[in-house]
């Protein structure tokens, strides 16, 4: 994937989504901003509850409520229209949640995969019938004309009929390297082991063919073997149809193998960006160097396991300052627990959210009399 | 699934024998011999042969053996259909049975599709839109209704019609039809009377059906399936009514087998006295009340004989409806 | 300052953490009393218990088997103001007088305007024992004594003249004492049989779940019925009275049973029986003091909703003329007196009973609910 192939498809500026329970607010996402590429892979990690799940329903603009969603999302939709490309730019915020074009959005041209293939599929539904469904809602088929010249410059479409939707089910099946899918298209989740679940999800998510995969822990749920391959799978899937993948994760060894470019997310924040080469080789967030030091390694003796000190704090009572701050190895008093670090280019192409680098820090007075008082 | 079908239809019957057995105890407890009673009234009205039919139905029934000989001639003759002779009118029960039977359980069925052509729709309302105004009031009006047996609503109801409205809401047909042959008429006839009785016994199985499909929506609505539904890009009314309530109505199924239609039979009977319908209840309880044993257990045996039958039915349709069920 | 605050700024502030413990049933208490329904419910439930239950007799202005003459006449209501326009600060009625409509051959009795009698609150009436033992001639209402004539009655008579009020306060009596103790009868029952069922398993459990399964064969209120019309009629009513509560129980204790029985299955492999068999502790001791104590919650909300179908039991028994009959005042028996179209048409008072019954099942529901509510730990 050459540089100057990048187009962009998705633009997350500044997003932030608030819940507002019982106990107080919860900022699940604040100030999350990233792009992502056609054909490229953006992975996303970050301990539970750090607001990866919501990031990527946001997206979809399907916050549930009483979420609260503030930013700008936008959507670059590319069709064929005369055999020349149109770029439409959508700005997903400002959907309505249930109106007819983010529904086109939603399954057309951004697909999501969740984590437990079990549960999100309908039980009494069969595999088939949810890839029929999905593919009668988004996929079109040109109008027989008759009359050419007439209606050469009308692109009419129609949406495909039954007989269609179970041809494109099965063969949806055979691409996710499903055995025997003219049976198992009738299949019931109930009768489909985790793995084979996982690919029907991924077959439903893949049959309206679109521009973004969301995936969302795939394969936190499956065995390791099981894993591979459909780590495997959605790598080969990904080269096949040219599309974008959102790989959301807890384990930094999957996401080594799968994504080009990756944001590591703390609290609902944004602490780095970089390649995925430049994180595993620089890490620059000492958030980040703590989790690439707690991957065990196989053939290296260790006495113990290295852990992050401390624990995840309660959102409702967040340390002031960098959030990190009470767990950081790199703590410094008097700055870390007192400003509150931004986001900025430390290297190129290499972002990071850490006092440690003099691009982070605020320009206010307050900030800057802090930086130097210290010095 | 058929031997499914088979072993509950085989449950079902032995649980019947049984069944009719313990009814035939219990009608026979009332102490005194019916028998000698009608034999004295008649008499005394001056009916010679009387004495002359009593014993032939003696013999015939076995009125002077023992209880387990007189079950067992009761038995063997019901399944041949003959339910024995009621005593209060002197007529084979059969005959008595035959116009009122289906018409108990034309009733009872409309009863039920308006329990649930009402719950459904408001119960699924109330969990979409919870605690909307809408949701407020229908929790409170099924809250009440719960409370309100059917029996006292249908005195209500007619102290409302005969004295406010100076109605007549007594009945199934209008005099005119009453005994006239079937016709299209007469079934229209029917369906004009048929929705007040309907409805009376329908308001407690609504009022709990909406809580439950209330619950169990609001359940279903929170599963992961129903966010994935979503992602696909279907509408909100699609999410809800093909997948969410699809899965949501499964138990409701299985409580209107074991709770909703026995509730509304034995429920139904005391609305049928108080509106005086031409259907089992009232015989029922004039059976009771006069001692015609055979009349009160081959009623018994009907009813129970519907709750079993309701009861199969709901397995069989839950299981035809849920694939896990039905393919294991 | 303290020596942290000087180097870092951090000041430490002093936590009250008040530790308050509370035993479960204060906070059962607490939870309830915030549910206003479920307190509603149960002060209309203690209206009705010291009404009718307890205190009928000082309620109602008449004994329940005074006939009178005036034969089902309507209801005679409080005034105010007379048709004069006079004001009077204490209530009256006016009198009855009897009308024989000529066309109809209809005997009926019209509001008589030229009869005042005024209402005396506390006052001398007949002669009655509170309780059964406490003699008393002080009534809440009534007429003046001295006036053989003046009568109130403030939802009319029945068919015999008697007052239909005083005689729906001592029929709550009969229905409400009923609901009590069949479901007493019915918590025993249950109870035990659910959980020897559940703890001894085995044969007992195969034997107490078949019959339990073959009682929730028979549809409950036609069974019901049978087995009340097998009361013989020639019975003396208090007899008639413990058979129709037993029966009750008889007919219902199957689903308790099996609730029961769950709840006792799950609690047997809690450690804490473990420990008190380990400890040589009986069965029987476990059963009663560990195992039933853990399912009282349950228990005591479903006995509670339970009550008010008791009570429409009983009531549709005696409706039918089945169970208790005249003379015995239930509710059941009152409403028989309505069970014509021309009752209701010529004498719709008499419905007067139902109101009674429907506002007693409501609020043991409510109340039954409430505690539902607030033994529910998961709750708000």
């Amino acid at each position: 994937m050459s540089e100057e192939n990048k187009q962009i498809l998705v633009d997350v500026h500044d997003l932030h989504v608030e819940f507002d329970v019982r106990d107080g607010i919860v900022h699940a996402v604040d100030g999350a901003s990233f792009k992502i590429y056609r054909g490229q892979t953006l992975g996303i990690i970050g301990e539970s509850g750090c607001g990866k799940s919501i990031t990527a329903k946001a997206i979809m603009n399907m916050v549930p409520k009483p979420g609260k969603m503030k930013g700008e999302i936008t959507f670059h939709e590319y069709s064929k229209e005369n055999g020349k490309e149109i770029e439409e730019i959508v700005r997903i915020d400002a959907l309505p949640p249930n109106g007819e074009k983010i529904r086109s959005i939603r399954g057309g041209h951004i697909g999501m995969i969740f984590q437990e293939p079990m549960s999100s599929l309908t039980p009494v539904f069969s595999a088939g019938f949810h890839i029929i469904e999905a593919a009668k809602l988004h996929r079109f088929v040109p109008l027989d004309t008759v009359g050419d010249t007439m209606t050469k410059n009308l692109q009419a479409k129609r949406k495909i009929n039954d007989a269609e939707a179970r041809e494109i089910a099965i063969d949806m099946l055979k691409r996710v390297g499903l055995p025997n899918p003219e049976q198992r298209v009738d299949s019931y989740p109930h009768q489909l082991s985790g793995g084979q679940r996982q690919r029907v999800m991924i077959a439903i998510a893949l049959s309206a063919h679109p521009d973004l995969l969301i995936a969302d822990e795939p394969t936190t749920a499956l065995d390791v073997s099981i894993e591979a391959q459909i780590l495997d799978l959605m790598r080969e899937l990904q080269k096949n149809e040219d599309m974008a993948i959102m790989f959301i994760t807890h384990n930094m060894g999957v996401i080594a193998e799968i994504a080009d470019e990756i944001v590591v997310m703390y609290m609902g924040k944004e602490v780095e960006r970089a390649d995925t080469i430049e994180l595993f080789e620089n890490p620059q967030h000492p958030y980040t160097t703590s989790l690439l030091g707690s991957i065990p390694q196989i053939g290296e003796k260790e006495s113990q396991l290295e852990t992050i000190e401390g624990m995840v704090p309660s959102p409702f009572d967040l340390p002031p300052g960098c959030v990190f701050h009470p767990r950081c190895p790199n703590f410094m008093p008097g700055k870390c627990d007192k400003v509150y670090p931004e986001y900025a280019e430390v290297c190129e192409g290499h972002w990071a959210r850490c006092l440690l680098y003099d691009g982070c820090w605020p320009q206010t007075p307050e900030a800057l009399a802090i930086k130097a008082e210290a010095a | 699934m058929l031997s499914f079908l088979i072993r509950r239809i085989f449950y079902a019957l032995i649980m019947l024998v049984v069944v009719s057995f313990v009814s035939f105890i219990i009608i026979t407890l009332p102490p005194g011999d019916f028998m000698t009673q009608k034999i004295a009234e008649l008499q005394a009205r001056g009916d010679k042969s009387a004495e002359l039919r009593i014993n032939e139905y003696r013999e015939r029934y076995g009125l002077d053996k023992p209880l387990l000989t007189q079950y067992w001639l009761w038995a063997s003759n019901f399944v041949k259909g003959d339910f024995g002779l009621s005593f209060e009118y002197d007529q084979p029960v059969a005959t008595l049975l035959a116009q009122r039977f289906p018409l108990s359980v034309t009733l009872a069925l409309a009863t039920t599709a308006f329990t649930w052509a009402l719950a459904i729709p408001i119960g699924v309302f109330s969990a979409v839109k919870q605690y909307s105004l809408g949701d407020q009031i229908a929790t409170t009006i099924s809250f009440l209704g719960i409370g309100i047996p059917p029996f006292l609503l249908a005195l209500v109801v007619l102290y409302v019609a005969v004295v406010k409205l100076d109605q007549d809401v007594v009945g199934l047909f209008s005099r005119e039809f009453a005994d006239a042959s079937w016709s299209l008429a007469k079934v229209w006839d029917l369906l004009k009377h048929l929705w007040v009785p309907a409805l009376i016994g329908a308001v407690t199985g609504t009022a709990g059906t909406i809580r439950i499909m209330r619950g169990n929506l609001l359940d279903t609505l929170g599963q992961p399936f129903i966010e994935a539904a979503r992602a696909r890009g279907l509408k909100n009314r699609t999410v809800i009514w093909r997948h969410a309530v699809r899965m949501a109505i499964n138990p409701l199924i299985v409580i209107l087998g074991t709770e909703t239609f026995p509730g509304i039979l034995a429920g139904n009977i005391l609305v049928e006295v108080v509106l005086s319908l031409p259907t089992m209840g009232p015989l029922y309880i004039q059976a009771l009340l006069t001692q015609d044993m055979y009349m009160a257990g081959t009623v018994l045996v009907f009813i129970t004989m519907m709750v079993l039958a309701g009861a199969v039915l709901a397995d069989v349709v839950l299981a035809w409806v849920d694939p896990r069920i039905r393919l294991g | 300052m303290s020596e942290l605050e000087k180097t870092t700024g951090i000041v430490e502030e002093e936590v009250h953490e008040e530790q308050i413990s509370q035993s479960y049933w204060a906070l059962v208490w607490w939870k309830f009393k915030k549910n206003r329904t479920a307190v509603l419910g149960a002060i209309m439930l203690a209206i009705f218990y010291i009404t009718c239950v307890f205190f009928a007799e000082f309620f109602a202005p008449y004994p329940k088997e005074l006939e009178t003459e005036f034969i089902e006449a309507r209801s005679t209501s409080f005034r105010f103001i007379d048709e004069e326009g006079n004001f009077s600060l204490r209530p009256f009625v006016y009198g009855l007088e009897k009308k024989i409509d000529k066309a109809t051959r209809k005997r009926t009795f019209e509001i008589d305007t030229t009869k005042k009698y005024p209402i005396y609150f506390f006052v001398k009436g007949e002669e009655t024992k509170i309780l059964g033992f406490i003699p008393t001639r002080i009534h809440l209402f009534g007429t003046d004594p001295n006036d053989e004539e003046a009568k109130v009655f403030i939802m009319g008579t029945d068919k015999l003249g008697r007052d239909l009020f005083s005689r729906i306060l001592y029929g709550g009596r009969i229905s409400m004492f009923i609901g009590l103790f069949s479901v007493t009868v019915f918590l025993i029952v249950g109870v035990t049989a659910g959980a020897s069922s559940g703890y001894y398993g085995g044969a007992t459990d195969i034997i107490i779940m078949r019959i339990t399964e073959f009682l929730s064969a028979f549809p409950q209120e036609p069974l019901f019925l049978a087995l009340g019309a097998a009361v013989p009629i020639d019975w003396p009513p208090t007899r008639v009275f413990f058979m129709v509560t037993i029966l009750l129980a008889l007919v219902q204790w199957g689903g308790l049973a099996r609730q029961v029985r769950g709840l006792v299955l799950a609690g047997r492999e809690e450690q804490y029986v473990l420990a008190a068999q380990s400890m040589g502790a009986s069965d029987r001791r476990i059963i009663f003091h560990h195992l039933i104590p853990a399912t009282m919650s349950h228990v005591i909300v479903i006995a509670t909703l339970k009550i008010p179908g008791m009570i429409l039991l009983e009531t549709a028994l005696s409706y039918f003329g089945l169970g208790l009959v005249p003379p015995t005042v239930s509710w059941g028996t009152l409403l028989q007196d309505a069970n014509s179209i021309r009752s209701i048409r010529f004498a719709p008072h008499l419905l007067w009973t139902v109101p009674f019954i429907l506002i007693a099942i409501l609020s043991y529901n409510m109340l039954g609910d409430g505690l539902r509510d607030a033994m529910d730990p998961y709750s708000k």
